[in-house]
């Protein structure tokens, strides 16, 4: 097992000098300091901006609102994660599967407004699935930011292994 | 044992199959930058403003080593700096888990999103086992030449 350490640095030096020197010329290369991409937050529900490029973002109140107007909430999780926990009557397409399991969204018209949402704040399938849903012609994409983590957390109605939870009293 | 791990002919498989891996790994980075920037951000691993500067070199040391270990030019070293490579990706992965979070490993760019998890640790350890053999007993059937380095 004879390694020879310098032909390493070498390597790795050139390849990350070809990289840097690539990404600089490149036109669409990223910039050097990473920047938080934020997503625009959606200020009045009924003002949902559609000309936005992009999905926007929804807090826990806006998210219950929504929930009580009966929209469409997708768990992004995958689905072991869903069957463990989920909002009650959102349906699940891990963003994993996107392209087998986006058949479910078939009785949904691409006006709908949609909610997507997944483990918490810290999670990034939500967004992830939410630009799928954008490229796929859904454009009246909700980000539901704080996901199941604040949903749980606010006693809201939960399915958790397939029995309802905080059942809503109309 | 020994002698079916070390068969030259299956650690050209070893190689050809760790080197396609990577050579794909790293061309559907380099492919979208942005996106494995943001995955690398979504690990809350690394300091914002070194962020970027790993999402640029990564792909092309992923995409060296990988062409590298194809044309068995120094077959060691490039199995070396994969396994170092997937030493790091252990930790992250494994380092997610424990702190709960539910994000797309970014492993392979955008193809096909795979969630952090124990299948991943798994696999990841299965190709450092393969990495090692290779650090171990080299390649050097149908390699460009074995001594390309060490001879000047």
């Amino acid at each position: 097992m004879k390694i020879n350490f310098r032909i390493i640095v070498l390597i790795v030096v050139l390849s990350s000098i070809t990289g840097l020197l690539v990404n600089y010329f490149n036109p669409k290369g990223v910039t050097f300091i990473h920047t938080e991409r934020k997503l625009q937050t959606a200020e009045a529900l009924s003002g949902i901006n559609l000309s936005s490029p992009d999905p926007q973002q929804i807090n826990l109140p806006q998210a219950r609102t929504l929930y009580k107007q009966k929209v469409v909430f997708i768990d992004a999780r995958e689905e072991d994660d869903y069957n463990l926990g989920h909002i009650h009557n959102a349906i699940n397409i891990p963003y994993s599967n996107f392209e087998t399991m986006k058949e479910r969204l078939s009785n949904i018209s691409k006006e709908d407004v949609v909610v997507t949402y997944c483990g918490g704040s810290d999670c990034d399938l939500s967004i992830l699935l939410a630009d799928k849903l954008f490229a796929d012609g859904y454009k009246k994409v909700l980000v539901f930011f704080g996901g199941w983590d604040k949903w749980l957390t606010a006693n809201y109605p939960i399915v958790i292994n397939g029995e309802l939870y905080n059942a809503e009293v109309e | 044992m020994k002698k079916i791990i070390s068969n030259e002919y299956l650690l050209i498989v070893s190689r050809l199959f760790l080197g396609f891996l990577f050579v794909f790994s790293g061309i559907e980075k380099i492919i979208d930058l942005q996106t494995f920037s943001t995955s690398i951000a979504n690990y809350k691993l690394l300091p914002n403003f070194t962020i970027n500067f790993f999402a640029i070199i990564l792909p092309w040391i992923e995409l060296s080593a990988g062409l590298l270990l194809i044309f068995g030019i120094c077959v060691k070293e490039n199995a070396a700096i994969i396994n170092l490579l997937l030493v790091v990706f252990i930790f992250a992965v494994g380092i997610s888990m424990m702190r709960g979070l539910d994000i797309d490993c970014g492993c392979f760019g955008t193809a096909g999103g795979q969630q952090v998890g124990f299948q991943k640790i798994g696999e990841n350890v299965l190709l450092l086992l393969i990495g090692t053999q290779l650090i171990f007993f080299g390649s050097s059937k149908f390699s460009i030449n074995e001594n390309f380095f060490s001879k000047h």
